[in-house]
């Protein structure tokens, strides 16, 4: 099962709409085209005026997929809200002739006023989906349970059996029906940004900070409702500077952290992201894509900020930035960017966007039965601080010039006994006092930067490394993709190859 | 067992203890405000019985952001305006923690100011120095947010046009639960002032009057300096807060005639810091947040699995599945 949703960037209104891919073979993007349509109408957001640009927009769910309907497919649509006269303008009949669609106009308004109330309309179509692809109606019944107080989920199931009912009238033409099939194991239905925030709170993330945007906010949201049962903290503050400073605040002070925005906001952490580089305070940061430049587009999905969030903040990058292409890397990625962030002090970057934040896909639950990660990372114990060197006045050489393992230094922890020292923006000596030292310039760069070198040795092996190619091996031509593209880069470079193999 | 003994550690400490060894001496001007700073933070501390090591000093970018490098504790030197963040989430992972932040007037009034406001309305549990010299020092003498109107520097060569900020009033505003001013000409009222600060449960606001003797000439050494509390000129309930605005409005106004007041401008101590608030919600733990890193929990979950890591004490208080899984076996549609 694969979902797509679309939703405009408004207050109110516009055409919104889900897709759901299912199969009985494993499906990995939404694929071109689709057979069903339940086209549902917009209720509100009228404009009677002709000339208006945004215009008759509760005919948009009919129209606007027009091309994407493949032959001989199914429209089921609310004729209760969309008037006769509207639709024969659309022409849908001429365009069903063309097509060989087959349409059941019915009237879900009426339905849903009749068995509970008008805004039960998408229950009734759901009923009327059953019926016309042949779905028992007990799986949805049993959601609808789930997810409703007692007496507003009567009323659906009432609503839904009715529009099941009402459907069943008519004789069907078409010969879809939904795909049959079974797992052998449980499945689980996630979205990227709940994954994200799963693999945060396995990999022992307990403190969030972060200001609302979209789309990251559905990381943020998940991570807020779920962290004070972890015994975790979440704030939000008044902007993404203050966002990120916190999560160093908290990280300074022993606890995993993150933080997270869109383009937007990310580019006012730009700020403390450099201060993490250069104190090396290990901090996760989300960057959930969404059109650019500026505002953009809000709810739209682009991936051009890669190139920002490598390269934002001055001076020389000293970072980690996870792209994962899916449900299941977006988990295991933010684990690993928790690790990486953690023993290596620095900061770790997850970049995905709004498009795999909202993409609801089954992944068999097993996938994420993973030992979970409290492991602080790089810090020492007391015990191990009072034989770690210190200069005269007592103060702990956090930042040794020699690199412990891998060039990292442990840290100590504000609070340690015998652990004090100064973090600082500034370029620094062993312990924290600033320096302009050439020799002090020389050695620290070195060292800092000499992390990535073990990073790269670390995730180039064959086994963790996430970088993967279809296709035959000595093929002519290729296409380099990142992130999330690349399960429809694959879907289409399959097609590619089979149009050009020979034979 | 605690991970941080020096926390609520008994040992006496004095003044030296908050010293540095041989380096690094203060890079101050002699002169300088800021010195007074330093000395009333390294004679506050000893007096509540502090150690540096359950101290956190966060400071800003400035002259004033030195103080870090001069004073011995746990340090973070962060960036332009950004203490206060830094500082209220350290203070959030572990309260245990005496968390100062300090800054200048252009950090905290100016680039900060909006981390400034929010801080003090949360009200957070810590303590808020800055180092108010009516002008940028370390960037060698541009106007800054409490230079008075007026007042001629190299980037406003034909004076500023703009009135100055009023620190005390924009505190008790926001919601700070502690806001006092005091000046560097006025050394033992200083030390008692952050003393007092340092011990008030909730978000304390010190506006410090730190000449500037290389780049604000102009300014008055902050002498006279009436102590309002000492003085029979001044009637006023510092715990009443019009009255408290009041007194704030006539100091800040006083300040650009050559008369500087200082002292208690309000004092709440009936308010609850962020922390109390926060942990009334049960959005906070009671056992501070950095103790966990010790612990290694168990794999908790209902039914065996999938579950999250690490949950604390006890039985994971809510069904994970329920928000991540919301479909169980069934057969694929």
């Amino acid at each position: 099962m694969f979902t797509h949703r679309h939703y405009p960037s408004r207050i109110r209104g516009g055409h919104t709409y889900v897709e759901v891919r299912a199969d009985d073979e494993p499906v990995r993007s939404r694929g071109d085209g689709f057979n069903f349509l339940l086209a549902l109408g917009d209720s509100f957001a009228r404009n009677p005026d002709d000339e208006a640009y945004y215009g008759k927009e509760e005919l948009k769910p009919l129209y606007e997929h027009f091309d994407d309907l493949n032959e001989g497919g199914v429209i089921v649509y609310d004729e209760g809200l969309l008037d006769e006269a509207d639709v024969t303008e659309t022409d849908l009949q001429a365009e069903a002739d063309e097509n060989g669609w087959h349409v059941y106009p019915m009237d879900l308004r009426g339905i849903a006023r009749e068995h509970g109330r008008e805004v039960m309309r998408n229950t009734a179509g759901v009923g009327a989906t059953a019926a016309v692809l042949d779905i028992d109606t007990g799986y949805f019944e049993e959601l609808i349970r789930d997810a409703m107080s007692e007496e507003v989920a009567e009323a659906n199931v009432e609503t839904l059996e009715a529009g099941y009912e009402a459907a069943r009238e008519f004789e069907f033409t078409h010969d879809l029906r939904a795909p049959e099939g079974s797992h052998d194991t449980e499945q689980a239905l996630m979205g990227g940004s709940a994954a994200i925030a799963y693999g945060a709170l396995d990999a022992g993330c307990r403190f969030i900070s972060g200001y609302p945007m979209t789309p990251w906010t559905d990381a943020f949201t998940i991570m807020s409702q779920n962290l004070p049962q972890f015994g975790g903290i979440s704030e939000q503050v008044e902007d993404e500077i203050a966002a990120a400073s916190l999560a160093i605040g908290a990280s300074h002070a022993g606890v995993k952290a993150m933080s997270g925005s869109s383009g937007g906001g990310f580019a006012l952490m730009s700020e403390p992201l450099g201060l993490a580089e250069m104190t090396e305070t290990p901090v996760v940061l989300l960057e959930a894509m969404r059109a650019g430049p500026s505002t953009g587009m809000p709810t739209k999905p682009e991936q051009a900020d890669l190139e920002h969030v490598l390269y934002t903040s001055q001076g020389d990058s000293c970072r980690v930035v996870f792209a994962p292409a899916n449900v299941r890397e977006a988990y295991e990625q933010t684990r690993k960017a928790f690790e990486l962030a953690y023993d290596y002090h620095l900061p770790a970057i997850v970049l995905y966007d709004q498009k795999l934040g909202g993409e609801m896909r089954s992944v068999p639950a097993e996938f994420f039965d993973r030992e979970p990660d409290p492991d602080p990372g790089a810090v020492l114990t007391e015990d191990e601080i009072a034989e770690a060197a210190h200069d005269n006045s007592g103060k702990f050489k956090r930042y040794a010039f020699e690199g412990g393992e891998n060039g990292v230094n442990p840290r100590s922890i504000p609070g340690q006994e015998g652990g004090r020292f100064l973090a600082t923006g500034n370029e620094s000596q062993e312990v924290g006092h600033i320096t302009e030292d050439p020799d002090h310039r020389t050695m620290q760069m070195n060292r800092r930067m000499a992390k990535l070198d073990h990073i790269r040795e670390e995730l180039d092996d064959r086994e963790r490394s996430h970088q993967t190619y279809h296709g035959p091996a000595d093929a002519e031509h290729g296409i380099l993709v990142w992130g999330r593209r690349r399960r429809s880069s694959a879907g289409s470079s399959r097609r590619s190859w089979a149009a050009l193999a020979p034979g | 067992m605690t991970a941080f003994s020096a926390i609520h550690d008994e040992r006496e400490s004095d003044k030296d203890d908050f010293t540095p060894g041989v380096e690094p001496q203060p890079t101050w001007c002699p002169g300088c405000g800021d010195f007074a700073v330093l000395k009333a933070l390294k004679g506050a501390m000893p007096e509540l019985g502090r150690s540096p090591e359950e101290v956190l000093l966060v400071t800003g970018i400035g002259c004033s952001g030195k103080l870090s490098s001069y004073f011995e504790s746990y340090g973070y030197h962060a960036i332009h305006g950004r203490a206060l963040p830094v500082a209220r989430a350290s203070k959030l992972a572990n309260p245990g923690l005496e968390v100062v932040a300090a800054g200048g007037d252009g950090d905290g009034y100016g680039i900060g100011g909006n981390h400034f406001m929010h801080t003090a309305r949360e009200n957070h549990d810590m303590t808020y120095i800055v180092f108010n010299n009516e002008i940028f020092g370390l960037t060698k003498g541009q106007t800054s947010p409490t230079s008075p109107k007026g007042h001629k520097s190299k980037t406003q060569p034909s004076g500023s046009a703009k009135d100055p900020v009023r620190p005390l009033t924009l505190s008790l505003a926001s919601g700070a639960s502690y806001v006092a001013r005091t000046a560097a000409t006025n050394p033992r009222q200083a030390q008692q002032i952050l003393a007092e600060a340092i011990e008030h449960d909730g978000f304390a606001h010190i506006d410090f009057l730190t000449q500037c003797p290389t780049w604000n000439k102009d300014a008055k050494e902050y002498v006279p300096y009436t102590d309002i509390q000492q003085s029979d000129e001044f009637e006023f309930d510092v715990e009443d807060r019009r009255e408290a605005a009041d007194m704030m409005y006539e100091a800040e106004t006083k300040l650009y005639e050559g008369e500087v007041l200082t002292g208690r401008f309000y004092v709440d101590s009936d308010r609850p810091s962020y922390g109390e608030e926060k942990r009334a919600t049960g959005e906070m733990p009671e056992e501070p947040l950095a103790e966990r890193r010790a612990g290694r929990t168990p794999r908790l979950g209902r039914r065996g699995r999938p579950c999250a890591a690490a949950v604390g004490r006890g039985e994971v208080p809510f069904s994970i599945r329920k928000i991540f899984f919301p479909i169980g076996q069934r057969r694929c549609v």
